[in-house]
């Protein structure tokens, strides 16, 4: 079936690309794919070409609408001159007055005659005046029609952006699983197994190619909206990566900005295009913030205002992030920084070399299962390891310090190694350090993980009043969603979202707390109710709520959810559900431990 | 996909054990198997491992006695402070995989205390499946097959020695302790009707009747 759909799809792209070849100008497939470009930055070059080409149709298709826009910018200076025009019979006009005027001053008739003509004149004046009068009012009225026009033209291309936008996604998305279709049908054919495809051909057959008849599907949905938008021509909108039909399709894995190879689900690109490319809106305000706050006190004061709050989580440009997390550890982690020396970091490191505890023994477990993709994260010997472990061992020993008893728990080799995404190892360091010690109520990773027990109540209990619908629901499927809830808490999204997405939100916890966590929660499953709502099985709920996390892609979509839709609710409600379900914590565990007692006595 | 809902029973799955006794390397092991050797199968299911935590939910259809069975495995975080989270998803369990690392004696050593934690926290007929993993380093071998089988007896439990590297007993582990959850139903020690029995029949499915057992060898279609 799919088989097919690829020769169909490569044929008529052979098609397509003929036309297209002979029709487009370069200049135009230039512009375009500097509009694409910001969303698909680091692919290889086999993409390049195929964008090119992707391109090139899109101007093409839109002739229609190129044509309606040269339409309203005609109409536009038809206008324009004409209100030139009216000026200037308005101009002569006044001239004219001028004129009687002056006649009516050298006048050496009679008084009386002098009075008439006076009169006359003063008629006149009026008359002239109120013609005056009625020209500007046209004028006032075409200037708005203009205006009007000009707002109907931007909106017209902006429409076409955003329609070239979903084709030229739908295309790549097409291309990519196309791409992985024949890789898994190369691989089935020869089976051989490179050792990259190992860490992308994670999809069984079947919900692959069910994934893939999904795209066709859309595709062709897309298309045929876009044709009733009278955008397109009737061609199909599938091409075929050019190496179709030979079975040597070499394996690609394409990396993101972080260097995680790219997720190969379909609903995927689209959300990370909607974020990139509020996050380039966004790239104006943050160069002048940034060149604004570039002292400490600066940022901390603009921490605590509502326009900072705003910015990010409006969306922060990638390329300003590194900046915005040093200051804002900086910041959260200065008043624990000024109780050691300034090499505190450092002589940790080096008084605790190749010492070796429990919780050193855990980290060394878990270093090489923190991010299993990603390929400098995949062997002992790489750096990024090696700094994962320094950081996490490091905090081993301050922990020793503090007293918190926390030693290592699992999920804090995940907020390290994000922090190290963006940081070096001592302010990561002083980043896990300001989250544990500062960002996150007490007891969230130590020995009890009270902390974190209660906040997953305290959330659970917000989202059965902000969503009761979507609770009732999971009750009736007897569907828990603490498990999910337990896990974004604790690791702060990074284990239950996409990086790409954790990342973005670890903006908004450096700089707000951790209350956003409970938004993003509450805002994440708003996002996902209507189609969970959808499901009426117990497995398909689990299934579809775990793997629907690791699909949220639209940041933008998720910060709307999480912060617009929700209606207020200030730190003093999480504390007061904090105070009570934190004793309701305490005393089961209690209960636990009395029953582990009884029960290993007994068995004794 | 009509495919996901076409089998009889769902039995719940729990893996514990101390922190790195390979898990989650186990689940995966017997679930990324299943992706290559049935890749024409319609009821492949997206398998996501997450070694961190608490992984949910993988879960797969398999034969076993005739019977079409999904299983649904949740995976539990092994650090000793997660005992305190992972022990609400011991309720409804049908069958527990105890794990131990067959190079780490205390890994061993902890076996009672997380038993009893098994025992205490689920239903009576839950069947629990003791496997020593890593039987691939023999080298390192520090506790002997005889003591644990030992163990396995007084306590009655099902035993076997894996390897999640090289794939050795893994998928008998699973399957064995899903003919035993299928006897005890069929035997009716496991009364489906309770709460929290850890099974979940497809009532809609009755293309294959109860009764029509068939013999021998489970393994795979």
């Amino acid at each position: 079936m799919t088989r097919r759909h690829v020769a169909a799809a490569a044929t008529d792209a052979a098609h397509c690309r003929m036309q297209i070849g002979s029709l487009t100008p370069p200049n135009d497939q230039h512009r375009v794919l500097r509009v694409l470009s910001l969303g698909l930055r680091g692919r290889n070059s086999q993409n390049g070409i195929d964008f090119e080409q992707g391109s090139s149709f899109i101007e093409y298709d839109d002739t229609a609408e190129e044509r309606y826009i040269q339409q309203l910018q005609i109409e536009v200076k038809a206008l324009r001159e004409e209100l030139t025009a009216s000026e200037m019979r308005n101009k002569a006009q006044q001239t004219e007055l001028q004129k009687f005027q002056d006649t009516a001053s050298f006048a050496h008739a009679s008084p009386q005659e002098q009075a008439r003509t006076f009169g006359e004149l003063k008629l006149k004046l009026v008359e002239c005046e109120e013609q005056t009068k009625a020209m500007t009012r046209e004028r006032d009225a075409s200037r708005e029609k203009t205006v009007a026009i000009r707002t109907q033209l931007q909106d017209c291309m902006q429409k076409r952006d955003e329609q070239a936008h979903t084709i030229a996604e739908l295309r790549e998305e097409v291309r990519r699983l196309q791409q992985q279709q024949m890789q898994r049908l190369s691989h089935e054919n020869t089976g051989a197994q490179s050792p990259m495809a190992g860490a992308t051909a994670t999809l069984p057959a079947a919900s692959e190619s069910a994934k893939f008849q999904h795209m066709l599907e859309m595709a062709i949905k897309l298309q045929a909206e876009a044709g009733d938008l009278d955008l397109l021509p009737s061609e199909p909108i599938i091409m075929a990566s050019p190496t179709s039909g030979s079975a040597t399709v070499p394996t690609v894995v394409t990396y993101d900005e972080f260097g995680f190879p790219e997720p190969n689900l379909p609903q995927v690109p689209l959300g990370i295009l909607n974020t990139m490319a509020r996050e380039r809106d966004m790239e104006p305000e943050w160069a002048k913030f940034m060149t604004e706050a570039n002292s400490l006190d600066e940022i901390r004061y603009r921490a605590s205002s509502q326009k900072v709050k705003d910015l990010v989580r409006r969306g922060v440009p990638s390329r300003f992030r590194g900046e915005l997390w040093k200051q804002l550890v900086r910041d959260v982690s200065a008043p624990s920084r000024r109780s050691y020396p300034p090499n505190h970091f450092a002589q940790l490191r080096e008084q605790n070399k190749g010492k070796s505890s429990p919780a050193i023994r855990q980290i060394e477990q878990d270093l090489l299962r923190t991010f299993p993709s990603h390929p400098d994260y995949m062997t002992m010997g790489s750096d990024r390891i090696q700094s994962l472990y320094t950081v996490l061992s490091v905090y081993t020993w301050h922990d020793q310090l503090l007293g918190q008893d926390i030693g290592y728990c699992q999920g804090m080799n995940l907020i390290a190694a994000v922090l190290l995404l963006y940081l070096d190892e001592e302010e990561a360091f002083w980043g896990l350090d300001a989250i544990v010690g500062r960002i996150l109520p007490a007891h969230y990773f130590d020995k009890t993980l009270i902390g974190a027990l209660t906040d997953q109540r305290v959330c659970h209990e917000l989202f059965v009043e902000r969503s009761p619908k979507l609770a009732a629901h999971l009750r009736a499927y007897e569907v828990d969603p603490d498990m999910t809830i337990f896990q974004f808490m604790l690791t702060l999204s990074i284990d239950v979202l996409p990086v790409f997405t954790a990342v973005r939100i670890m903006d908004s916890i450096l700089l707000e707390g951790n209350k956003v966590l409970f938004r993003y929660v509450l805002g994440m499953f708003k996002a996902l109710e209507p189609d969970i709502m959808k499901l009426n099985d117990r497995s398909a709920l689990l299934s579809y709520i775990r793997e629907a996390c690791q699909c949220v892609y639209d940041v933008p979509l998720l910060a709307k959810h999480a912060f617009d839709g929700l209606k207020y609710f200030t730190s003093r409600t999480i504390d007061d559900k904090r105070q009570r379900h934190q004793e309701l914590v305490c005393r089961e565990q209690e209960e636990l431990q009395a029953t582990r007692r009884r029960f290993n006595s007994s068995s004794a | 996909m009509a495919g996901a809902y076409n089998y009889t029973y769902i039995f719940k799955y729990i893996i514990i054990g101390d922190m790195g006794v390979g898990k989650s390397c186990l689940l995966h092991q017997f679930t990324e198997q299943k992706c290559t050797r049935r890749s024409l199968s319609p009821h492949s299911w997206l398998i996501a491992l997450t070694p961190l935590v608490l992984s949910l939910e993988p879960a797969s259809s398999r034969h076993v006695c005739g019977q079409k069975i999904k299983l649904q495995i949740w995976d539990t975080a092994g650090q000793e402070r997660f005992r305190a989270v992972t022990r609400s998803y011991y309720r409804g369990a049908a069958g527990a995989l105890l794990v131990y690392d067959i190079c780490r004696r205390s890994t061993y050593n902890h076996l009672q205390s997380w038993l009893n934690d098994a025992r205490n926290l689920t239903n009576p007929n839950t069947v629990i499946f003791l496997i020593g993993n890593k039987s691939d380093l023999e080298a390192q071998r520090d506790v002997t097959t005889e003591e644990a089988k030992q163990f396995a007896d007084e306590n009655n439990l099902i035993f076997l020695e894996t390897s999640a590297k090289t794939g050795a007993n893994v998928e008998d582990a699973f399957l064995e302790t899903a003919k035993q959850i299928y006897q005890n139903i069929q035997d009716g020690s496991l009364d489906l009707n309770a709460a929290e029995s850890g099974v979940q029949q497809k009532s809609q499915s009755g293309s294959v009747p109860l009764s029509e057992k068939a013999p021998g060898k489970s393994g795979c279609c």
